[in-house]
């Protein structure tokens, strides 16, 4: 069996102990999940740097604590950090949450690329597990 | 069928992965997108379990979780959320949610457990409404046979009664209270018997009592209950222990049927049905038992023959009394005891003026054992004018009452009897031969006691019962010097004249047994005992000698000295008439 090398960071990314406990074996389950969190990417991130453009600190608001949510419940660590650190500041200086906000996007890429990994690579999931 | 639950939350991707999840655990799950639309698959599904939201634009959770709580008690809710305020866990519990779960990786073990109990809880739920239901079903179950048993308890005519282990009163019904005195003063959870009043053994609490204390049945026993302020009443008794499944006595119970009217009309019966007063246990006598039983399921005219004595009456009065016109009349006509115009006048009836004394319109016994019996004894005494009518009752069943010309038809059974030769008196010419084969159509001959002889210990202790009662003397019976003279005597007078021997010694005995001087002195005589008798003379050799005697002892009185003489009142006067004795 091909066995890929585990990404040196997904850990930071990914819960992956309760992923593996939870998911694994669940092709469909993960599939959903993240074909999910890649079209909230789509949707949120445009909407969140329109909210900060028109500094609706509410809709800002509200779109981290929504995202943070996802994030939890499918375990990506950073996107969870991160959109509670939006939310958080979303209620002081908005300058103050800019660089949260520009990083978001890459961090939402890479925790896609993780899950892929993750999906695609169930089987040494298991194993690892 | 899958369990199912409706998920109801606003954000989409919980949506699709929390179902999904809920799904690759086997469950069949509804997603509704707001309260609202929440509310209506509800109402319009059959979700087993809720899983609900919180914050949702729109309808609220907490709002959503009020309305269903509302209408269902049962449904299990589980709240979801992102975060897990304190504030908003109170809130849920006390809105009636059955777990708050964080909507997190992390704790969708806790969300799956959770389900899996609320399902598990729900499967309990419904168990016990089950069993609710049935314990339910159950107990009007219950109701109803307790009031059933009630209404029976309380309407049979048997008195009840119920006591435990220790004696105490359990319940009792109307019955018993109106049946037994001491009904009256029973009361439920108070002992039968006190120190104050204890219970005879005899009566019905008694033997109640004894079933307790002995822990064994007592079936049917009889109990004659005489209280001072009510009649005699004759009670059935029955008494059984209660055991329970270790046959461990936990009380007794008691039926007391009220036989008081049943024992009556035995005893009526019994009195008019004399086929019981028919006493013999001799094969003789058996047969003649097999062949009235048989005489008894047909109509045919019977012919009851015998010596005089023998007991022909009794035959007829069971030939009647068990037979199929038993419900009908049953007249009795000695035929030689009346001249020829009277018996023709008493069989037929007259009109009135018919003769002189016909003052009225008269129906003879032959009217009036229509649909009945009709007996005719001595019937080979009776004139050739009147064997003629007879003749033709029998073939047509129709005649005419003196001085009528109107014929009158009647359906009785004609039972008759002789002790005479019928077949001689037909050679001799006195009695139609037509008459004679219609009357013996079936024929009973009754045996004399000589040649029973064995039931003679049987006819003693039945008529010395019989003459005690009578009398109100306490004879138990004859001694044994009495009871050998009377086993070797040959009773010319048969069973009459063994009854009549009895009386006489029952009538002198002072009481205990009967002795030889209480004997008639025919019997005294017979018995060759020197100190008592006149001398060796046979019983059926009635003397002169010893006929005037017996007269000048009874002061002329043919029927006491008859008595003495133990003979029949008739064959004393055949006697006296053959001695050309002074009447």
């Amino acid at each position: 069996m091909i066995q890929s090398k585990q990404p040196e960071q997904v850990k930071e990314y990914l819960d992956l102990d309760n992923l593996r406990n939870r998911f694994s074996g669940k092709s469909r389950l993960l599939f959903i999940m993240k074909q999910e969190f890649v079209a909230l990417q789509q949707s949120v991130i445009p909407e969140m740097q329109s909210a900060y453009a028109e500094q609706n600190r509410q809709a800002l608001k509200d779109l981290a604590h929504t995202l943070k949510g996802n994030a939890a419940l499918i375990g990506a660590l950073r996107v969870r950090e991160m959109s509670e650190q939006i939310e958080a500041l979303s209620d002081e200086d908005l300058e103050s949450l800019k660089n949260h906000l520009d990083q978001l996007p890459s961090v939402m890429r890479q925790t896609i690329d993780y899950l892929e990994w993750f999906l695609e690579d169930r089987d040494s999931c298991l194993e690892d597990k | 069928m899958k369990q199912s639950i409706l998920y109801i939350d606003d954000d989409r991707m919980s949506r699709q992965v929390i179902g999904t999840y809920l799904e690759e655990l086997g469950y069949t799950v509804s997603l509704a997108e707001s309260g609202e639309k929440g509310l209506e698959a509800f109402h319009e599904g059959d979700a087993e379990v809720i899983l609900l939201d919180l914050r949702m634009p729109g309808m609220h959770g907490f709002e959503v979780l009020k309305r269903i709580r509302k209408q269902d008690s049962d449904i299990p809710i589980l709240v979801i959320s992102g975060v897990g305020e304190m504030q908003d866990v109170i809130r849920a519990l006390r809105l009636g949610a059955t777990n708050y779960v964080i909507k997190s990786l992390e704790d969708l073990g806790i969300l799956e457990k959770s389900v899996r109990m609320a399902f598990h809880n729900l499967d309990l739920v419904r168990e016990k409404r089950v069993y609710q239901e049935r314990l339910a079903q159950t107990l009007e179950e219950k109701e109803r046979y307790q009031k059933q048993l009630e209404s029976i308890f309380n309407s049979i005519p048997d008195g009840l009664i119920t006591i435990d282990a220790r004696g105490t009163v359990l319940d009792y019904n109307q019955a018993m209270e109106a049946m037994c005195p001491l009904g009256k003063k029973l009361k439920i959870n108070h002992f039968t018997s006190t120190s104050e009043s204890k219970i005879a053994e005899d009566c019905c609490l008694g033997i109640l009592e004894q079933s307790r204390r002995k822990n064994r049945q007592v079936l049917n026993r009889r109990v004659e209950c005489s209280f001072s302020n009510s009649d005699q009443k004759v009670l059935l008794v029955t008494a059984s222990p209660i055991r329970n499944n270790q046959e461990e006595l936990t009380g007794a119970t008691m039926i007391i049927k009220d036989i008081t009217r049943e024992q009556e009309l035995e005893e009526q019966i019994q009195n008019r049905r004399r086929f019981k007063n028919i006493v013999g246990k001799s094969h003789k006598m058996q047969r003649i038992y097999t062949l009235i039983r048989q005489l008894s399921t047909v109509d045919s005219t019977v012919l009851i023959l015998g010596e005089s004595g023998t007991g022909k009456e009794n035959v007829m009065d069971a030939l009647h009394y068990t037979g199929i016109r038993s419900s009908g009349p049953l007249c009795k006509v000695n035929c030689s005891a009346l001249s020829e115009d009277l018996l023709d006048s008493e069989l037929f009836g007259h009109v009135k003026g018919a003769f002189t004394g016909a003052h009225k319109d008269k129906i003879g016994r032959f009217e009036a054992a229509h649909g009945g019996s009709i007996f005719l004894d001595e019937i080979g005494e009776i004139s050739h004018r009147i064997q003629l009518k007879l003749l033709r009752v029998l073939e047509n069943k129709s005649f005419e009452r003196v001085g009528s010309s109107q014929t009158i038809k009647v359906d009785c059974r004609i039972i008759s009897a002789t002790n005479v030769d019928l077949t001689q008196k037909v050679k001799e010419g006195t009695f139609r031969e037509d008459l004679y084969y219609r009357l013996k159509v079936l024929t009973i001959s009754l045996p004399p006691l000589r040649e029973r002889k064995e039931d003679i210990p049987l006819l003693v202790d039945y008529f010395c019962r019989h003459f005690s009662h009578e009398f109100q003397k306490e004879v138990f019976g004859v001694s044994n010097a009495v009871m050998n003279v009377l086993m070797r005597y040959d009773w010319p007078g048969n069973i009459r004249e063994l009854k009549h021997t009895l009386e006489h010694g029952c009538l002198l005995s002072p009481g205990g047994m009967i002795k030889m001087e209480h004997l008639p002195l025919e019997l005294i005589d017979f018995s060759g005992s020197p100190s008592l008798g006149l001398g060796s003379k046979k019983p059926r050799e009635l003397t002169r000698e010893h006929i005037e005697q017996a007269l000048t002892q009874a002061e002329g009185n043919k029927s006491k000295a008859a008595q003495i003489l133990g003979c029949h009142r008739k064959t004393l006067y055949r006697k006296i008439e053959q001695f050309k004795l002074p009447l």
